[in-house]
């Protein structure tokens, strides 16, 4: 009987330092999956070489700042053509899959924590930003934001945190959001499920102008949670003596007047005054680029987004360094 | 609470624990409070249906052990009628009440059904099963009643095999119960094993098939022929590696604690006709149905001609797909699992016959490997009922694989054009099914674990982290429970 029980405390002791050093093992392999080899965001790893590269200026935005027409010479993003405009400074661009200024407040808050912070953002607004599909679940950058707020260690253990369900990153379930209201001006005139649909989608006429109203035509106000984002950015920035040089980026206005009429005009005029408006109580210039550009410009113009072809990113490296840099 | 969820990764550890550290006799009463934790975390009130069952099922077995006669058939059918008019309710009522209407409508009579918002308690299906084959046995006098309650409420609610099975038989898992299980190192490192094995199947190889077997199966009129078999294809890979993964971790638990749950696959896919498969795949459900309802049936009278038995298969196996779910697929599955059984049964001599013409039976090999190939097809074509919405999806689906199969052999290019309208991300998935396919043809000659034992303690250690690995960063981030816990 004692011999069974020496055994078994034996066995136990050897299986649970057997336990440990496996564990061990698996913090590192995994460190070195997710840094080296599969880096899940490796946008965070950028923010730090700009920090050590003690990069002046940080330029924020989604897939517009980088997207390259399938037509155009030369494929530069914005900042490597602002960089050739202005050489004697170094920008550095940091982007994500949708404008969202939320995920921008985030990563603001991550440079912040650097220890060599810019001297100046750039912050693109983008009017599209405001519909009702930023609300949705592929729009809330849960995982991006996790990397943002988390130690560079858990980060590594993002990707079994998500599997295992340790960590929610489907903050927003479709069958909420697609009972959100959408309105043409301030009239309700449907939910969100009317109008995005992930399983549908079609190219006819009446689809494209449902997107281009779902998109563009609704009425916002100062409360909106992105301008409340863009107010934090701001605020954020004075207080840590970075300048903010914001714009609004173009969108293809000639495209929504033909699908919804001249309302498109109005109402996205309108959203445009209120953004500048909120800048303005802030002492911040607002380089309302907006309805700059007509639609050959852009590269795509059936779905409503806002890339723009070689010649529209010129345009925007050559305003932002008239309007703010050349200052 | 479910296997592939971090707070299974805590809580089973930390039960384990306990459960070496105090003495034998509270070991029961702490696997049945984390059993009832298990099972709370899901939808905390249907704790009290498992209760009712448990409390029925236990006072009837000992009222059935004392009777004889018509009173012991009485109990027997009482425990029958609570057991099915519980599953009944919960998981047929609105189905029963919807064909009523379609019915009714039919015969121009005015009836609006009655459909009640229920949700199955998980696992209804397979703990009613275990507490039904306990009373069964009891009633037959092939097993004893168990006298301590704690330890047959253990018995239905014991939370590795609670809400998926395997669906466990009285004379294999109680006795367990009262025997003594110290902590021993192999018995965990293989329980270990076991769940490695298990979360590598489900979380890596899918729940990555899911992902493209959903996008073709949600939209089928999207996509056609060669797309649609190859997907028939990859789901019945699916489904197994979703429920003999849970099956593993489930045994591989159990294991740990020192318990042996019946086994519930044995490659199934190897088999060489479907009455073969029937034995190898979801054994413990088949076995089920095989002692209480399909010998029952072929035994109720003294004559045992061949309609009484094709007719015992067919009604086994339409109840197989009826036990599957509620709905016009899950018995059609069934059904056409029992037509190509009593098919099986009526062509059995002819097709021996025509591998001696061919002489296909001197080649023993690869007279296997085709029927292999052709069993795992006509299961895959019947595993479209299974998985399709509907039953014209099915038939579509179905249909359309027949044709697609054709185009297969027209060359290289349309299985290109597959990969292209798939979006399938080769440099993942063509490894992953080829790692799993190498696991089991080693499965099949040698055993998996026994070849990983014999292997030295390096290399052994090296395939454990890189399984590790790979459900740690392979896996699929969105919700991706496992398929039979609805059942």
């Amino acid at each position: 009987m004692k011999r069974l029980l020496f055994m078994s405390v034996f066995n136990m002791k050897k299986f649970f330092y057997q336990l440990i050093i496996f564990i061990a093992l698996i913090v590192i392999g995994q460190t070195i999956v997710a840094r080296y080899i599969t880096p899940y965001y490796p946008e965070r790893l950028l923010l730090d070489k700009y920090s050590r590269d003690k990069t002046r200026i940080i330029y924020f935005g989604d897939s517009v700042i980088k997207y390259a027409g399938p037509d155009d010479k030369d494929k530069s993003t914005i900042a490597e053509m602002l960089s050739r405009i202005n050489p004697t400074t170094t920008i550095g661009d940091i982007s994500h899959g949708g404008y969202y200024l939320k995920i921008d407040e985030e990563v603001f808050k991550y440079i912040l924590k650097s220890p060599n912070k810019p001297e100046a953002i750039i912050l693109p607004i983008n009017l599209h930003s405001f519909s009702p599909g930023v609300k949705g679940p592929g729009y809330q950058f849960e995982k991006e934001i996790f990397y943002l707020r988390m130690p560079r260690l858990v980060t590594y253990f993002y990707k079994p945190l998500a599997i295992f369900k340790a960590i929610n990153i489907n903050t927003v379930k479709y069958s909420d959001y697609s009972q959100l209201p959408v309105y043409y001006g301030k009239e309700k005139i449907g939910v969100a499920g009317d109008f995005d649909n992930p399983y549908v989608y079609s190219s006819d006429t009446e689809s494209v102008r449902k997107l281009y109203v779902f998109t563009f035509m609704q009425d916002i106000d100062k409360s909106h949670e992105q301008l409340k984002s863009l107010n934090n950015i701001i605020d954020l920035a004075n207080k840590s003596d970075i300048k903010s040089y914001v714009y609004l980026t173009p969108i293809n206005f000639d495209e929504g007047v033909k699908y919804v009429g001249l309302d498109f005009i109005k109402q996205t005029t309108a959203n445009a005054e209120v953004v500048c408006s909120v800048l303005k109580e802030k002492n911040i210039p607002c380089l309302n680029l907006a309805f700059s550009l007509d639609s050959g410009y852009f590269a795509s113009p059936i779905y409503p987004n806002e890339h723009v072809n070689e010649k529209g990113r010129k345009f925007i490296a050559e305003q932002i360094t008239k309007f703010f840099l050349n200052k | 609470m479910l296997f592939n969820s971090i707070a299974f990764i805590i809580f089973l550890p930390i039960v384990a624990c306990l459960y070496f550290l105090i003495p034998h006799r509270y070991r029961t009463l702490l696997l049945l409070i984390a059993s009832g934790y298990f099972y709370i975390v899901f939808v905390p009130k249907y704790i009290f249906i498992l209760l009712f069952l448990i409390t029925a099922d236990y006072f009837l077995a000992q009222f059935i052990e004392k009777e004889t006669g018509r009173k012991r058939k009485l109990l027997l059918l009482a425990s029958i009628l609570i057991s099915i008019g519980t599953l009944g309710f919960f998981k047929y009522f609105n189905f029963f009440s919807e064909n009523v209407a379609v019915l009714t409508n039919f015969l121009n009579w005015n009836y609006s059904p009655a459909i009640l918002s229920l949700i199955l308690p998980l696992g209804l299906s397979f703990h009613i099963f275990t507490s039904l084959s306990y009373v069964i046995e009891v009633y037959r006098g092939k097993y004893k009643p168990e006298k301590n309650f704690l330890t047959y409420a253990l018995y239905v609610s014991f939370f590795p095999k609670l809400v998926a099975g395997p669906i466990e038989r009285p004379y294999n898992l109680l006795p367990q119960f009262h025997e003594m299980h110290d902590f021993d190192y192999d018995r965990i490192t293989a329980g270990l094993q076991r769940i490695l094995w298990g979360f590598f199947k489900k979380i890596v190889i899918a729940d990555n098939l899911a992902l493209y077997v959903n996008q073709i199966y949600n939209q089928p009129h999207e996509y056609s022929g060669i797309v649609l078999a190859v997907a028939t294809a990859l789901f019945a890979f699916q489904l197994y590696c979703d429920f003999s993964g849970y099956t593993d971790i489930a045994i591989g638990s159990a294991q740990i604690f020192g318990f042996k749950l019946m086994e519930n696959f044995n490659l199934p896919y190897f088999s060489v006709s479907i009455a073969e498969f029937w034995r190898r795949w979801h054994i413990s459900l088949s076995s089920w149905l095989s002692d209480y309802v399909y010998y029952p049936l072929v035994l109720s009278s003294k004559r045992i001609g061949r309609i009484k038995i094709y007719w015992a298969l067919f009604v086994t196996f339409v109840l197989i797909g009826l036990w599957h779910g509620a709905n016009w697929t899950f018995i059609a599955f069934g059904a056409v699992q029992g037509i190509y059984l009593i098919f099986g049964q009526i062509t059995k001599n002819w097709r021996q016959r025509l591998a001696q013409i061919t002489g296909l039976s001197q080649w023993p090999r690869l007279y296997r490997v085709l029927q292999t190939v052709i069993t795992f097809s006509l299961i895959s074509l019947g595993f479209v009922f299974f998985r399709a919405n509907t039953l014209s999806d099915a038939y579509f689906i179905a249909t359309s694989s027949l044709f697609g199969l054709a185009s297969l052999i027209k060359g290289p290019e349309a299985l290109m054009l597959l990969f292209q309208r798939m979006g399938v991300d080769r440099s993942i998935f063509l490894p992953i099914i080829a790692i799993f396919i190498i696991a089991e043809v080693i499965d099949f000659r040698r055993g998996l674990f026994a070849t990983i034992n014999s292997q030295r303690i390096w290399i052994r250690w090296f395939i454990y982290i890189v399984a590790v690995l790979a459900i740690m960063n392979l896996g699929v981030t969105f919700e991706a429970p496992f398929i039979y816990v609805r059942f």
